[in-house]
């Protein structure tokens, strides 16, 4: 009966130890997957996926990711925000993997919003 | 939902929602009995009689208890479609447990999904809770001696954040961690 396997874990660790890197002057970044009913079936979870894996092929530990329910916006679904730290969140809509990919690259480790993909800056809804 | 992975995650971040401290994840792949069951647990602020009476009904939840909207109803529907049910048992200040079965071979049954995908998104959550999530497997037993062979495999959230605690890693670093330990040990495991 596999339990937790002790061995595995540390060894997992120590690579990620080894590979892991803070960003020199980077501020930290939170990435909010919005995981309602409505973002769940419109694949919410693989933008979620999307990021995880970012993380790690990019070796950065100052990321923040997490999940929040519907937004209110469902047809916009998959969803997420975008809040680097001391600006507006950014609420990014209709996602893909693709997408995740690149609001990674430019926005979380670059800083620079990628306004085609963008709803709106803050919280407000703009239609 | 296009799979039954989905609506665990789905059914598990109501309880996510409902302030559960302890949430529990039971998949059991009956093989020898035809047998697909689903058991989540929590204990959430759970349900009063009415509102666990509406709860099925997506139109009525969707106006008065948006908190439940159609994740529930949509869960229902894919038992029903394979042959199998959805049973609720919750208690205000308790917490809730819902029950799901399904024919396994049935043709309309949603295939399992990505669970290991389910697990990492409900570890990202912010919340502070326990996960606990076993997957099993039984088959018909080869000889006559024994009644049937069981394969496991169990995870605790608590005590992985523990032990990369122990291990000096930051909290930035557990869905990566988290990933690839899921991904060499569970997607394997039968």
């Amino acid at each position: 009966m596999p339990k937790l396997k002790i061995e595995d874990l540390e060894k997992i660790s120590d690579e990620f130890k080894r590979t892991m890197t803070v960003r020199e002057g980077g501020g930290k970044v939170k990435v909010t997957v919005h995981m309602g009913t409505c973002g769940i079936a419109a694949g919410a979870r693989e933008i979620m996926n999307t990021f995880v894996q970012q993380i790690e092929e990019k070796n950065v530990k100052d990321v923040i990711l997490t999940t929040s329910g519907c937004a209110g916006l469902c047809s916009r679904e998959p969803m997420a925000t975008v809040e680097v730290l001391g600006q507006a969140p950014v609420k990014y809509v209709d996602l893909n993997s693709e997408k995740a990919k690149k609001i990674f690259e430019e926005h979380v480790l670059k800083g620079v919003l990628v306004k085609d993909y963008a709803l709106s800056i803050g919280s407000e809804r703009i239609q | 939902m296009n799979d039954i992975s989905l609506h665990i995650l789905d059914i598990a971040e109501n309880s996510i929602n409902a302030s559960a401290k302890n949430i529990e994840i039971l998949v059991e792949e009956n093989f020898k009995d035809d047998l697909f069951t689903l058991e989540i647990k929590d204990d959430g602020k759970g349900m009063n009689k009415s509102m666990l009476e509406e709860v099925t009904d997506p139109f009525i939840t969707t106006r008065t208890t948006r908190k439940v909207g159609l994740g529930i109803p949509l869960l229902k529907q894919a038992a029903e479609m394979a042959n199998g049910k959805l049973e609720i048992i919750s208690e205000t200040g308790k917490g809730t447990k819902i029950y799901t079965s399904f024919q396994m071979s049935h043709f309309d049954r949603q295939p399992t999904g990505n669970i290991m995908d389910t697990i990492l998104a409900l570890l990202a959550s912010e919340k502070e809770y326990n996960l606990k999530f076993c997957h099993t497997r039984k088959y018909a037993s080869p000889s006559e001696k024994i009644s049937c062979v069981v394969k496991e495999f169990t995870f605790e959230s608590k005590i992985f954040k523990e032990h990369l605690k122990t291990l000096g890693i930051e909290n930035g670093m557990l869905l990566p961690i988290a990933r690839r330990y899921l991904k060499e040990n569970y997607n394997n495991f039968n």
